[in-house]
């Protein structure tokens, strides 16, 4: 039986690598280096804050988008 | 009327509307088994989403959280991370789970794994890690509730009282009305944890700064510490920033009362919407979170319990009647994670034990008793804990954290097929490493090289779990077949339509 831990289908890889590329984006050693700062502020808010608010709001937006094309 | 009547009578109120409903749930009850523990397989979206949402948020999101923002500032956000990727997890493995659970008539996550891997040690071993690590978060909700009623009532009801008369409402209406009578009353729980969170904030850091935007400005210019990581104590260094990823994502999914709700959907696709969906609800309720705690670090920064501070701040800036409001939110948040988890020890100790190994030819109705009577007994256990300071409890508590992701490596075998199988042996091999493994990064060397202990031991227990099975007897190929077969079916054919045709139970 063919592997499940390998997407089958192009859509498949691109959702599985766009989710995971954001999570990355959240983790260390790249949430470190490119969001760990106060400035520059953005509507208000301190930008680590907003780096990663933008960044769950992209990932919850991949599952959605996912579930419409019922993958 | 004094502020402490108001808010301690508002939480009497809402405990009196979940026990009507507990009762409206036992109204609704038949004699059966699946109906009892499981709803009858046909829990639809609104319902589940409300019921997993008020599962994984328990009183340390409600009150906790704040407590971690207060201390540690924006580090905390990241719990944000752990909340979408138990959407993605529910998406992809939860489908699997509901799929396997409707074909096979799976009941306790222990039935999967010692049906696939042809084990009675691997049913004894899932059944004993589950109801050993999450009978301690049983411990924390007792606790958390104690501490709410005894800070509403101002200390004129004692914790003990609270604790006790809070454990009995909640294991009061799972013995009448079972997972229904839990699902009914999360729906409550959860909108009202929701909203008196969010009110609660607002209305905090309007009164207090006029409004979040100046908030943050004050934080920046009083406190510029918290708005970076690792904070002021340097918790939050890369290491513990992964690690508590891997735990409260993966931790949380693989326990009883999460995995068993997968079970109870009506359809995968409900799995899967929920999946995508409930990270809005679990991410955006640590944005309030993060207002409460900021605004606590400017205005109280001398809490001597950081997880005070949500209360603290309610009863010195808002009236008596919001605190009770919620107050309320604090205790439904609790109870919602505390019944959840009375329920999943209580269909493991009837089902996977008592069923399995002492009686198994009763009757339905049996077995329902069964299950009512093992909730006094896990009543009297989590009483017993909740008000008793031992020592090694503090030390099962740090370990039960990650407990059940030992059972990561055996999950994962079941639900995705693939070339290299798990054996038994190899299950078995891997989960005594991964509990050693546990207590040692976690009381002998805590955190290795900073990366947290949840790291290390479903690594360790995956390695080893892999390496044994390479030399040690697979599942039989017709088991395989079944099994996987089902798996590839539901993915890759037929989906929901081809599980329900082929139900074999």
């Amino acid at each position: 039986m063919r592997s499940h831990y390998k997407p089958r289908t192009v859509q498949g890889w691109i959702t599985a690598l766009t989710f995971l590329g954001l999570l990355a984006l959240t983790q260390p050693p790249l949430v470190f280096v490119l969001g760990n700062r106060i400035e520059p502020w953005i509507f208000g808010l301190p930008f680590l804050y907003v780096y990663l608010l933008v960044l769950y709001a992209a990932m919850i937006g991949v599952l959605i988008w996912a579930r419409k094309q019922d993958l | 009327m004094a502020p402490w009547v108001v808010a301690t009578s508002l939480i009497a109120s809402y405990l009196l509307l979940i026990i009507v409903l507990g009762v409206m749930a036992n109204r609704r009850l038949t004699v059966d088994v699946e109906d009892f523990f499981l709803y009858g397989r046909k829990a639809r979206f609104i319902v589940l989403y409300l019921t997993i949402v008020a599962t994984y948020h328990s009183a340390f999101a409600f009150l906790g959280s704040s407590g971690f923002f207060y201390t540690h500032g924006i580090g905390f956000w990241d719990a944000g991370a752990w909340t979408v990727l138990v959407g993605g997890i529910t998406y992809v493995l939860g489908s699997r789970i509901w799929a396997l659970g409707k074909r096979f008539g799976y009941i306790t996550p222990a039935e999967m794994l010692a049906d696939f891997y042809e084990s009675e040690a691997v049913r004894v071993v899932t059944a004993l890690v589950s109801v050993v690590f999450t009978i301690l978060y049983i411990q924390v909700q007792a606790q958390g509730l104690g501490y709410i009623i005894s800070v509403a009532s101002n200390d004129h009801i004692s914790y003990e009282l609270g604790t006790f008369v809070l454990l009995v409402a909640a294991a009061g209406y799972l013995m009448a009305g079972g997972l229904r009578a839990v699902y009914w009353t999360d729906v409550i729980q959860g909108v009202w944890m929701y909203l008196a969170i969010w009110i609660g904030a607002l209305v905090l850091v309007y009164k207090l700064f006029g409004g979040p935007i100046e908030l943050w400005k004050q934080v920046a210019i009083h406190r510029p510490d918290l708005l970076t990581a690792p904070g002021p104590e340097g918790f939050f260094t890369p290491g513990m920033w992964f690690g508590l990823l891997i735990v409260l994502s993966f931790g949380i999914v693989f326990q009883p009362h999460i995995m068993l709700r997968y079970y109870t959907a009506i359809s995968g696709n409900t799995i899967k919407w929920l999946g995508a969906t409930t990270p809005i609800f679990l991410m955006t309720l640590f944005i309030p979170a993060a207002l409460v705690g900021l605004s606590g670090a400017l205005v109280m920064p001398e809490l001597e319990i950081p997880d005070r501070v949500f209360p603290e701040l309610l009863f010195q800036y808002s009236p008596p009647w919001l605190t009770g409001i919620i107050l309320a939110g604090a205790t439904a948040a609790a109870m919602s994670t505390l019944d959840s988890i009375l329920h999943a020890n209580m269909m493991v100790l009837t089902l996977d034990i008592y069923q399995r190994y002492l009686k198994p030819d009763a009757t339905q109705a049996h077995y329902i008793l069964v299950g009512r009577l093992s909730v006094i007994v896990l009543l009297a256990i989590a009483y017993t804990l909740a008000v008793t300071k031992l020592d090694f409890l503090v030390l099962l508590v740090a370990l039960s954290g990650a407990g059940a992701l030992q059972l990561m490596p055996a999950v994962l075998g079941v639900c995705f097929p693939t070339r290299s199988l798990l054996t038994r042996s190899g299950i078995l091999a891997g989960i005594a490493t991964g509990l050693a493994t546990l207590y040692v990064t976690t009381v002998i060397v805590p955190h290795p090289f900073g990366l947290h202990a949840g790291v290390w031991s479903p690594l360790a227990n995956a390695l080893i779990a892999l390496s044994v099975s390479r030399f040690t007897q697979p599942p039989s190929a017709q088991t395989v077949q079944r099994i996987h077969g089902a798996i590839e079916d539901y993915v890759y054919g037929k989906g929901d339509e081809g599980i329900i045709t082929n139900r074999t139970t």
